[in-house]
């Protein structure tokens, strides 16, 4: 269980006063109150786990910690008052809490609310580092999150479970984007090519080799790797999709 | 009353009018921004929900770093508790991400107004609601509330806020009615100090020239609102400073969903400047008296006015390896093409 095997760190990070507040705070006004009873410092959490993995990298503060801690024990009822009232950090924090409630199949439809959001750091929650969309979402629900990024222009390479999750409709609907950007004389990320190699047709190697064409080096080597992973052109030296933006 | 457009009926041989007409040939011979390049202001009473994108950008680039946005009345009555409950939201919420696009550090009062306070059925649901929000980070106080009718309703609600307040440690920001004016500032002032609240912990807002000596005698702030027609001028707002000078006094727009001018804080201080007021005096109207009421909440830091609000962003996100949602593109207004 997520609290018990992260209060030895937690605990660990904090005052003597934070951590006796913290003990006696497990409910929605604690939840709250973390922002101004925790320092709003960032810790790195040494454990080899994904909640770590996923902490790190988002790069959470210790209230931040302590939130995700209090929400991890409170009930559905009191997680969905707190959703519903929620200030944009502490929205940040449930967002990014969800893969760690008990029953995290049950919270589906407040991770794609996440991604319909339009405040940025909301967003960024659900999208990055969080295995959450990775585990749970359906393939719609993963394509619009895909989608969201990219229409934002946001670094798609942050997104957990970018090649486990590639899809037929999801290839279709980078090719749609790519050309509705194209006609409006607009860029699309070229990291998003990756996401059509594994299903090459006729119409994605037309625009592949239009690609191939355009101006900018990072869409060059898209379509490079693209033509080389369908044996129409060699492969690249020194460039993997790990460069590509 | 007379205005500076009425004609008089006699030529007096001597100036009878008033200190701003006696001085009204002091105007702005150059852009009135160019007086206040480089000054940056705090306004504590300013109703974005009800503003565009123009607005917060125009904000922006006039030197306003930060505003408090008090809980207030639509427009419209309210018919149920979730539309108080959205409102809310919008305030902790998207207001405040709107705002930061543009580099403004956005705050906010909650409360019920004094209006819907009339709605007793509904109100009692929304002070049911209201510790909730009170506790919030960025939440500088409880507002903003007081009388608008004067009604036992009002009065009624106006003292459990009041409590609410004292509970949490917060500030209070006081509406002061249009009718019956000078009455309603009085006996906001004596209901707040029968519950026990520090005269230094009360805001008490849209003052005028007969409210303000009482307000500053008994130690309370005294904040006047430079909205045209129907509360204070900008020009009179000077002969205020000039006569009180600038302890407690501070200044805002209200701007809202009426005729109203986002830019009255640094308007003011432009005029300020013209007339003759010293800089110190303009900062301690503009900014710093609001920051230091308000900061009673403990929500307010002045290191986060000295750093440019994307910084504060990517704290939460170290580095720039995420893109955050930043800084909105700038438009070009006066351009007919639009990219």
């Amino acid at each position: 269980m997520f609290a018990t095997e992260v209060t030895p760190f937690l605990f660990s990070s904090l005052q003597p006063t934070e951590r006796e507040w913290l003990e006696k705070s497990v409910s929605p006004l604690g939840f709250v109150l973390a922002s101004r009873k925790i320092r709003r410092a960032v810790v790195s959490c040494p454990d080899a786990s994904s909640w770590a993995e996923q902490a790190n990298q988002q790069a959470w503060t210790l209230d931040h910690w302590a939130r995700v801690w209090i929400a991890a024990q409170l009930s559905e009822t009191e997680l969905h008052r707190l959703f519903d009232t929620a200030e944009i950090r502490e929205w940040v924090a449930l967002v990014s809490a969800l893969p760690w409630l008990s029953h995290p199949e049950a919270w589906l439809l407040r991770a794609t609310d996440a991604v319909r959001s339009n405040i940025g750091d909301v967003l960024d929650a659900i999208a990055f580092f969080n295995p959450y969309p990775e585990r749970y979402f359906t393939e719609s629900a993963w394509n619009q999150l895909i989608l969201k990024v990219l229409f934002n222009d946001k670094p798609l390479a942050n997104i957990q479970g970018l090649s486990s999750r590639q899809n037929q409709a999801l290839a279709q609907d980078i090719l749609l984007l790519a050309k509705e950007r194209w006609a409006a004389g607009r860029d699309l990320a070229s990291a998003a090519w990756q996401l059509i190699v594994s299903f090459p047709s006729d119409e994605a190697l037309r625009m592949v080799e239009m690609l191939a064409q355009k101006p900018r080096v990072s869409d060059q080597q898209a379509a490079q790797l693209v033509l080389a992973a369908w044996h129409r052109a060699d492969q690249p030296t020194n460039v993997t999709w790990h460069d590509i933006i | 009353m007379c205005s500076s457009h009425d004609l008089p009926q006699n030529h007096p041989s001597h100036f009878e009018g008033s200190p701003s007409e006696s001085y009204a040939h002091v105007v702005f011979d150059q852009p009135w921004e160019s007086y206040v390049a480089g000054m940056t202001f705090f306004d504590p009473h300013i109703h974005m929900t009800s503003r565009t994108t123009d607005d917060y950008q125009a904000l922006a680039d006039a030197g306003v770093r930060g505003i408090i946005e008090p809980a207030f009345w639509l427009g419209q009555p309210r018919t149920g508790l979730s539309t108080f409950q959205d409102y809310f939201n919008s305030l902790i919420g998207w207001e405040r991400f709107r705002s930061s696009q543009f580099g403004i550090r956005h705050f906010c009062t909650i409360g019920l107004n004094s209006r819907e306070a009339n709605n007793e059925a509904l109100a009692e649901q929304v002070m049911d609601i209201l510790p909730l929000y009170l506790y919030k980070e960025g939440v500088v106080g409880v507002g903003e509330i007081g009388f608008d009718d004067q009604t036992p309703a009002e009065e009624k609600y106006y003292r459990a806020q009041l409590e609410l307040a004292k509970e949490a440690g917060l500030p209070v920001q006081v509406h002061t009615p249009h009718r019956n004016k000078k009455q309603g500032t009085e006996r906001s002032m004596a209901i707040a100090l029968e519950h026990g609240l520090a005269p230094h912990q009360v805001i008490i807002d849209h003052n005028n020239e007969e409210t303000v000596r009482s307000v500053l005698d008994q130690g309370f702030y005294a904040a006047f609102t430079i909205y045209p027609f129907t509360k204070m001028g900008n020009e009179r707002m000077v002969d205020i400073v000039k006569h009180y000078g600038s302890e407690r006094i501070m200044v805002n727009s209200a701007a809202d969903w009426g005729i109203s001018d986002p830019l009255a804080v640094p308007k003011t201080a432009a005029l300020m400047k013209v007339r003759g007021i010293s800089e110190e005096d303009i900062r301690m109207v503009t900014f710093t008296n609001a920051f230091t009421a308000f900061a009673q909440s403990g929500q307010l830091h002045l290191d986060d006015f000295t750093q440019p609000v994307t910084v504060d962003q990517s704290q939460t996100f170290q580095g720039n390896t995420v893109l955050r949602g930043g800084q909105q593109p700038r438009v070009d207004k006066q351009s007919g093409i639009i990219r």
